[in-house]
């Protein structure tokens, strides 16, 4: 399924203009010239130490910026000014940890409501909305591990949406789930990106993900291509961005890429 | 008694962060360290709560700051800060022979030898880890939870460490004397283990270990008293007990909701 931007895309949300940056003095974004513009929905692909985390962790204010310049909603600075939903690679996540969907979630109101274990009503209401949303309603008060794949992204992206953030950035939200799940939550990130929420998130599976979204950055320390799948999949970006031989083909409108081993 | 309840409810709730953390060596590392940091207190004529805390604060910051590092792992961090601090503790007493406090009470404990200072300096750092532990609930759950997202979201995470580390310290400074140096890590680990073992509810668990810790100074010590042991060594063999019940009951727990799923699962076919 062929995912389509329904957004109006008139206003800038993030400016990188001639970005260099990483960590502890390595220059991992090199030149990076980008805009996202509020209600996109874009994926980044490119092979490990690409750079795609560190871009998604300059929008987060993590990394060093050596020289250029990120302007937020028109106006210098990071994090700040900016209401982030971030969704982690779920791999990383302790799921042994003693907490419920619902306590989850309360979590991602936590920039309004810092103190004390408790919520207001608005806040509560909020927690409400993003469950019913997400279809989570029944499942409040179960572990984290017991839900499944798809609950548990689900979970992740309730306490990133609850505070109805500017762009919601997720690291590889696919990785490691099935083919449904995977399904599932492509469909939830669309049908959230046609109610008008930003999405910025990378990538490792080329054909049953990137293929599908409506804008695709091709990544290797700069940025090899930019465009919608249709126009940058071609044998010579994918040879620049990941060093190996790859075929296209077209598809139902689609196009698709076959690995050359 | 009332020192010994509140000993307990103070290692109880701050030992289900220890835990969730996966610093569980962290009560035992760091009630080294501050037997070194007493022992330089009272070589410099300083009031013990203040030079202890102080030592014991400053170990804890460089534990939190070398676990960071993913290169060291927690368990490595606190072996080495620790220990050195506990080695030089050891090297002033042979060399100045100067420490004045009991070394069996700072060892394995004395509930008998508590003073009236002592008490109070428990009230207090009860009363702050208690407030600290309110105040902060959403962001210290977040920062135990997950760490590096957590400053995402706005949480300072970096003064959240140093506020529980400042906790952590003055916990254990005012422990050392009902439970002692080498008994502190069980009494700050077993409560929240075995409320791990009951919930799987975050809230729940902090205020069952709360409980459980209470509970387990409170009866260590009557068994203290009535088998003439050293304090800290009851208020852990108590621990103890509840341990092994909590696990029981849990594998026992675990067996039958997978026998009724089995049983679900069979109906719905």
């Amino acid at each position: 399924m062929l995912y389509q931007n329904q957004n109006d895309l008139s206003d800038i949300l993030i400016e990188f203009n001639n970005v260099n940056g990483g960590y502890e003095g390595e220059f991992t974004l090199n030149n990076i010239n980008l805009i996202i513009k509020k209600g996109e929905f874009i994926g980044m692909l490119g092979p490990s130490g690409s750079g795609k985390t560190t871009l998604l962790k300059s929008v987060l204010g993590d990394i060093r910026i050596y020289s250029g310049e990120i302007i937020i909603n028109g106006g210098n600075g990071y994090k700040n000014e900016l209401n982030i939903g971030y969704v982690p690679q779920l791999e990383t996540i302790d799921w042994n940890f003693p907490i419920t969907v619902r306590q989850l979630i309360e979590m991602g109101i936590i920039r309004t409501s810092k103190y004390f274990p408790w919520i207001n009503k608005e806040e509560k209401l909020a927690v409400e909305a993003i469950s019913n949303r997400l279809g989570l309603e029944d499942l409040m008060n179960r572990q984290i591990r017991e839900l499944s794949g798809g609950q548990q992204q689900r979970t992740f992206l309730g306490r990133a949406l609850v505070s109805n953030p500017d762009i919601l950035i997720l690291d590889e939200p696919t990785s490691g789930v099935d083919i449904r799940t995977k399904e599932e939550i492509m469909a939830i990130l669309n049908s959230l990106n046609h109610q008008g929420v930003t999405i910025l998130m990378t990538t490792h599976e080329i054909n049953s993900v990137a293929s599908q979204l409506p804008r695709v950055i091709c990544l290797k320390n700069s940025i090899i291509a930019d465009g919608s799948p249709n126009d940058i999949f071609t044998e010579e970006n994918f040879y620049a961005t990941y060093g190996a031989a790859v075929k296209t083909i077209d598809h139902d409108g689609s196009k698709f890429v076959i690995e050359m081993l | 008694m009332l020192c010994a309840l509140l000993v307990g409810m103070l290692c109880g709730v701050i030992g289900v962060y220890i835990v969730l953390r996966g610093m569980s060596y962290i009560g035992h590392g760091l009630s080294h360290a501050i037997f070194g940091g007493a022992v330089v207190s009272s070589l410099m004529s300083i009031n013990f709560f203040i030079g202890a805390s102080v030592w014991g604060f400053i170990s804890a910051v460089l534990i939190n700051l070398a676990t960071k590092k993913k290169t060291i792992g927690a368990d490595a961090a606190i072996g080495i800060i620790t220990t050195a601090s506990f080695a030089l503790g050891i090297a002033i007493i042979s060399k100045f022979k100067t420490f004045t406090r009991g070394f069996d009470a700072a060892l394995f404990g004395n509930v008998l030898g508590i003073t009236n200072a002592d008490l109070i300096a428990v009230i207090f750092v009860t009363l702050f880890a208690f407030i600290v532990v309110l105040v902060f609930y959403k962001q210290l759950l977040f920062a135990t939870f997950d760490y590096d997202v957590a400053k995402y979201y706005g949480v300072p995470v970096i003064w959240i460490d140093v506020i529980f580390s400042m906790t952590l310290a003055a916990t254990i400074v005012v422990s050392m004397q009902v439970l002692g140096v080498t008994l502190i890590a069980a009494a700050v680990v077993i409560p929240a283990v075995v409320s791990r073992l009951l919930t799987n509810n975050f809230l729940h668990m902090l205020i069952f270990s709360t409980i459980i810790g209470g509970l387990c100074g409170l009866f260590g010590i009557y068994l203290s008293y009535y088998l003439d042991i050293a304090s800290g060594a009851s208020v852990v063999l108590f621990s103890s007990v509840l341990f092994i019940i909590a696990l029981l009951y849990s594998t026992y727990k675990g067996r039958i909701t997978r026998t009724i799923n089995i049983r679900k699962n069979k109906f719905h076919l």
